[in-house]
């Protein structure tokens, strides 16, 4: 019984694997990917009460001015936020959408667990999932140096074996 | 988790890195020294006998101000704790080893130069004593 619990408590945890293809991302009706385009997408999924969203945030606003062939965009996921007051605090210039967390997990390939945010998401032109943040949230996809590289990366569309 | 068939270039993993292996090991020592030095710098700068009441409210606000921006940055996960333990057990060592901090002056370029004498130093130690005598 109790590996059985054990078992279930790890399923329950366990991140779905990268690369995978990338489910839709309704919000309001609409697929939020599908303004990507065939772009490299970075997706954040934030909270607005979160001092580290806000910092993934003016760093996804600085490179957004430099790459402006990739799609930028931060999905927010706590209860009673205000994307636009958000963004307009942060100075943003790209979307931020008002999501919720069930569709975040969803997006994300999580089951009920504990989340860290921000919660980072990288796309290729394909809608290929090509990094994640784990569960608890993994700071090198939250930083400028890596950013860059990684969509440096998707823009090229270099694979190896 | 990031795709290993994407072929990402290097620098931006190694900046990383560099930047966490400051950040994360280098800067808590770093504080913990300073935390360290300039308590005991400024303490004894107000001691001094004649120095200017503004000098050492600098003194001390400056090295109180820094060490505040130091903590608050500082403290983001309990990984740091035996890093900063490490960077004050190191200065309290290096403090304990010390005689005195003399200002020599420079002859060539007329400067005054802040210099170290350590506990070891006998010779130093004596000369400095014998140079204070005369001077009394």
């Amino acid at each position: 019984m109790l590996l059985i619990a054990l078992l279930s408590a790890a399923a329950a945890i366990a991140q779905a694997p990268v690369p995978r293809p990338a489910g839709a991302l309704f919000i309001d009706g609409k697929d939020v990917l599908a303004r990507a385009a065939g772009r490299p997408a970075v997706l954040a999924m934030v909270s607005t009460q979160c001092g580290h969203c806000a910092a993934v945030a003016r760093v996804m606003q600085a490179e957004s001015a430099d790459f402006s062939t990739v799609f930028f965009a931060a999905v927010t996921m706590d209860e009673g936020a205000d994307p636009t007051a958000w963004s307009q605090k942060l100075s943003l210039s790209f979307p931020v959408y008002k999501g919720n967390r069930e569709v975040a997990m969803k997006f994300l390939g999580l089951t009920d667990a504990h989340l860290g945010t921000p919660q980072m998401v990288y796309l290729d032109r394909a809608g290929v999932i090509r990094a994640q943040s784990e569960r608890l949230g993994t700071p090198m996809l939250q930083a400028s140096d890596y950013m860059r590289s990684l969509v440096g990366a998707l823009l090229k569309g270099s694979y190896g074996r | 988790m990031v795709d290993k068939t994407l072929l990402i270039s290097p620098n931006g993993l190694f900046l990383f890195h560099l930047k966490q292996l400051f950040w994360a090991y280098v800067f808590p020592v770093f504080m913990g020294l300073f935390s360290v030095v300039s308590v005991q710098v400024y303490s004894r700068v107000g001691s001094v006998r004649d120095i200017k009441m503004h000098t050492a409210f600098l003194c001390a606000s400056t090295a109180a101000m820094i060490n505040l921006w130091g903590w608050s940055h500082m403290i983001r996960t309990p990984a740091m704790i035996p890093f900063y333990g490490c960077g004050v057990g190191l200065a309290a060592a290096m403090m304990s080893r010390m005689f005195a901090i003399v200002q020599q002056q420079r002859t060539r370029w007329k400067v005054k130069v802040p210099r170290v004498i350590w506990k070891g130093n006998r010779a130093e130690i004596e000369a400095m004593k014998a140079r204070m005598q005369r001077a009394a």
